[in-house]
């Protein structure tokens, strides 16, 4: 076990890095002058080259880019080019609200995506598998920032229950601010879950261990809730891990709908700011968390499946 | 006539806006030039203009919650020259004069009069009893500190040349403030209203150092930051070492910042908000019933198509002026802007001196012809056209233009791209034509800071980036900027005004209003030309 969790943690650091320097080529590639664009285009050109020199923005790329790695082990991720603050300040206090749409989200799809896709499983190529698999297509074609402007409209403006944008005040306050996004990240995310599950439990059904399960005369519920559920969900959480890329990409454009004040918004402004620290530092977390999550995803294997040894 | 009462009544108001008016007023049967001078005698300048009703006592309390489309950078006067920080500051500091409600000249500020001396060479300001909102007072000191480092390129990175003609600034006595100036500038208190001529406590300022006051700064203005979480909310509270007595009548104020236009509106619709800004023109008229309606105020703010002037055909100036008589403004104006935009008839924003009798270049299709037939391009040619990719009102108005310009035989191509990407290459002189900002506005308005800047032949800006170089225009700036006589300015600005319309350099369009949709709850509101707002006088009911 710990030597796995060394071997993954060397792996992480390696892949950080790739695609740390990734993003920061990148985005250099990109035209677009940090200083320029905070200090206006009335602002002489002296100016801007004094600025520039000020922040390091005069020296060499490399040289840059190992600035900023250097500073890394001290937890130091640089200083904002246009908001003059240190990046880690900037951060700090809008990593919780991603995260928690992130889990509130994940919560909601499962919620959703559970009982759909076990009961589509088990009524395979009948009414109600049509019906959900049906429903699930549309969800997942459906722009998600439509959706939740139709969730607004409808709880907010209409019943008047939920607020229609923001982060709101206290724990509660939060929660019941971010229902509406985690309604929409959740409804981005279920149909995935349902297919999956949904096949995966069919290939686990015919499996000659539920045959014999049956045979020893286990109730149904029991059959497929301990034997079969089990199995399906290894690959449900494997979907589940991979797409915290494709859900975290999601969240950047649900934040900017319901002005949350997260991450995505933050790398949404700072790309348009062509704020390079802030991305880069931005891209480390995303980086980090879904490093993170895929861990997670298979140390939890093992807990599913009693077979699995790390 | 009840009916017609009624509607002066939501007129003044501000239920509804002028035009409305004069089509409802018309059903009553009353002829239209009688309706458009009830207008004019009934409402003020601009569109649904707010007005408290008639007799009403401001009522003290409250918090304006009010939806922003953008977030200030910084809260120093010095650190970003975006709006989102510009309209923020105005409500933290003072400035020796001040823009005011319904007039283009600055008003007195922290000094409550000044005297022109040795024909403009000097200037004598006397400054109120005011205090800054730590309680210590607003002294002499203070403003010469301030306005040295206003004048001090090194520090003002913004906009130094506003500054440029001071010579020196002196404070004799606690409450006189000299200005020596090195030559005769006649926008020197439009030049000294701009933000980065805030007032800002020397102590506090010395002992803080920018950076950290920047987030926590003191000013003499009407309101005092509260908290700042970024990328969420700004709120701020009542200064109550407010220098305008009684004032102001809010409690605070939470701009919140939502950069969806339609989360903005629906913020708006909800009530959880009292103000939303930046309404989109094509929401304009559906967001006007109900307890909301929608504030459009004239800006000093400019759109229209920038040409390369040292790119083929664009070296021609008979090519740039057939593509004004191309373009038809007002249908422009109708399909994009609904009408509610005013088509410009300068060559930058509105402004005081802006001679009114000056006619854009009419829509004249025969006109452009004949014209690009005597061109060096008679057959026609193609232009790529930049435009911003995250602007819907940019893209609709260059489908237009497309339509447009195909009948004079000229094939458009409408390439749009990141802003700030396109604005880099647009800097680099690398394009055909181009509406390349969002807004282009001026920060004083007086057309003095826009004319130094874009008709200067040695300057940066080189005719705004279209490379247009006029000996004379140059010199008609000069002539108008260097004297403080008002009669002659306006002369002066007015035959620049003709001289660069007449030279074509670009194809100026609108002078495009604010949007701002506010509740009824909000009395007083009013978006001034120079974009922010009079919310020391906003109350709510």
């Amino acid at each position: 076990m710990t030597a796995y969790l060394a071997r993954r943690g060397l792996h992480a650091v390696l892949v950080l890095l790739i695609v740390t320097l990734a993003a920061f080529l990148l985005i250099h590639m990109v035209p677009g002058d940090p200083v320029r664009i905070t200090l206006g285009a009335h602002a002489p050109e002296e100016s801007v080259q004094r600025v520039r020199h000020q922040l390091g923005l005069d020296a060499s790329l490399p040289h840059q880019f190992a600035t900023f790695v250097a500073g890394l082990p001290q937890g130091d991720l640089g200083t904002s080019i246009n908001l003059q603050q240190p990046v880690s300040q900037i951060i700090g206090p809008r990593i919780w609200p991603s995260i928690l749409l992130l889990i509130y989200g994940t919560i909601i799809s499962l919620i959703v995506a559970l009982p759909l896709g076990i009961y589509s499983a088990l009524y395979r190529n009948r009414a109600p598998d049509h019906t959900i698999r049906v429903v699930a297509t549309v969800g997942l074609a459906m722009p998600s920032f439509w959706f939740g402007l139709l969730l607004v409209e409808l709880f907010s403006l209409r019943l008047g229950v939920l607020p229609v944008s923001g982060y709101g005040t206290g724990f509660f306050g939060h929660l019941k601010s971010l229902t509406l996004p985690a309604i929409t990240v959740g409804i981005y995310l279920a149909p995935l879950i349902i297919r999956t599950l949904r096949s995966s439990l069919i290939e686990t059904l015919s499996a000659d261990f539920i045959t014999s399960a049956r045979a020893r005369g286990f109730g149904e519920r029991r059959v497929i809730g301990k034997h079969a559920l089990r199995n399906a969900l290894i690959a449900t959480i494997t979907i589940l891990a991979i797409n915290i890329g494709y859900l975290i990409s999601g969240t950047v454009v649900i934040e900017n709908v319901f002005g949350i004040p997260g991450l995505g918004s933050l790398l949404v402004s700072s790309i348009q700011m062509r704020d390079f620290p802030t991305i880069s530092a931005l891209t480390l977390v995303f980086g980090l968390l879904v490093i993170l999550v895929n861990l997670l995803a298979d140390l939890s294997y093992a807990v599913v499946d009693p077979r699995i040894r790390l | 006539m009840e009916e017609l009462d009624g509607l002066r009544e939501s007129l003044l108001e501000g239920r509804i806006d002028r035009r409305t008016f004069v089509q409802k007023a018309v059903a009553l049967g009353i002829s239209l030039p009688a309706a458009s001078i009830l207008v004019s005698a009934w409402g003020r300048g601009g569109t649904g203009i707010a007005q408290a009703a008639v007799g009403a006592t401001p009522k003290r309390g409250g918090v304006l919650k009010f939806a922003r489309n953008f977030e200030p950078v910084t809260l120093g006067p010095f650190g970003a020259a975006d709006n989102g920080t510009i309209w923020t500051i105005m409500m933290i500091y003072d400035q020796l004069v001040e823009y005011q409600p319904g007039s283009l000249d600055p008003q007195p500020g922290l000094a409550k009069s000044w005297q022109f001396k040795d024909g403009g060479k000097t200037i004598v300001f006397k400054l109120r009893n005011a205090k800054f909102s730590n309680g210590s007072p607003v002294t002499s000191a203070d403003v010469k500190f301030s306005l040295d480092r206003f004048k001090d390129p090194k520090v003002n990175n913004l906009l130094p040349f506003l500054a440029d003609a001071i010579a020196s600034i002196e404070a004799p006595s606690p409450d006189t403030i000299v200005m020596k100036m090195k030559r005769v500038d006649g926008a020197i208190l439009s030049n000294l209203s701009v933000f980065p001529a805030s007032i800002t406590p020397k102590a506090v300022v010395t002992k803080m150092g920018d950076k950290a006051f920047a987030l926590d700064p003191v000013g003499s203005g009407p309101f005092v930051v509260e908290k700042w979480a970024r990328g969420q909310y700004l709120k701020m509270k009542r200064n109550p070492n407010y220098w305008r007595a009684g004032k102001p009548y809010l409690d605070g104020i939470e701009f919140d910042y939502i950069t969806n236009d339609n989360t903005r509106i629906l913020k708006l619709q909800s009530g959880e908000v009292d103000v939303a800004e930046s309404i989109p023109f094509s929401q304009v008229q559906a967001l006007e019933k109900g307890n909301l309606r929608v504030e459009v105020a004239p800006l000093a703010s400019i759109d229209g198509i920038w040409l390369n002037n040292t790119h083929k055909p664009f070296d021609d100036k008979l090519v740039r002026q057939a593509l004004n008589y191309a373009t038809d403004k007002n249908a422009i104006n109708k399909v994009v802007y609904f009408n509610r935009a005013q088509v410009a008839n300068a060559l930058y924003p509105f402004f005081k001196y802006t001679d009114k009798s000056v006619q854009n270049y009419p829509y004249d299709i025969k006109k452009a012809k004949a014209l690009l037939a005597k061109s060096s391009a008679p057959k026609g040619f193609d232009v790529t056209i930049l435009i911003p990719s995250e602007d819907q009102t940019k893209a609709q108005m260059m489908t237009v233009v497309k339509q447009l310009w195909a009948e004079i035989g000229v094939n458009v191509k409408i390439q749009s791209m990141e802003t700030n990407a396109l604005f880099t290459k647009y800097m680099n002189g690398d394009y055909e034509a181009s509406d390349p900002l969002p807004s282009i506005t001026s920060d004083v308005l007086v057309p003095d800071e826009l004319a130094l800047a874009w008709f200067d032949p040695k300057g940066v800006q080189k005719g705004f980036w279209s490379f247009y170089k006029s000996n004379k225009a140059w010199a008609l700036t000069r002539a108008a900027n260097g004297t403080t006589n008002e009669a002659k300015r306006k002369q002066l600005f007015g035959q620049l005004q003709r001289l660069t319309l007449a030279d074509a350099p670009w194809i100026p369009m609108f002078f495009v209003p604010a949007r701002t949709g506010i509740s009824s709850k909000v009395q007083n509101f009013r978006t001034l030309e120079s974009g922010w707002w009079n919310l020391w006088e906003v109350w709510k009911s």
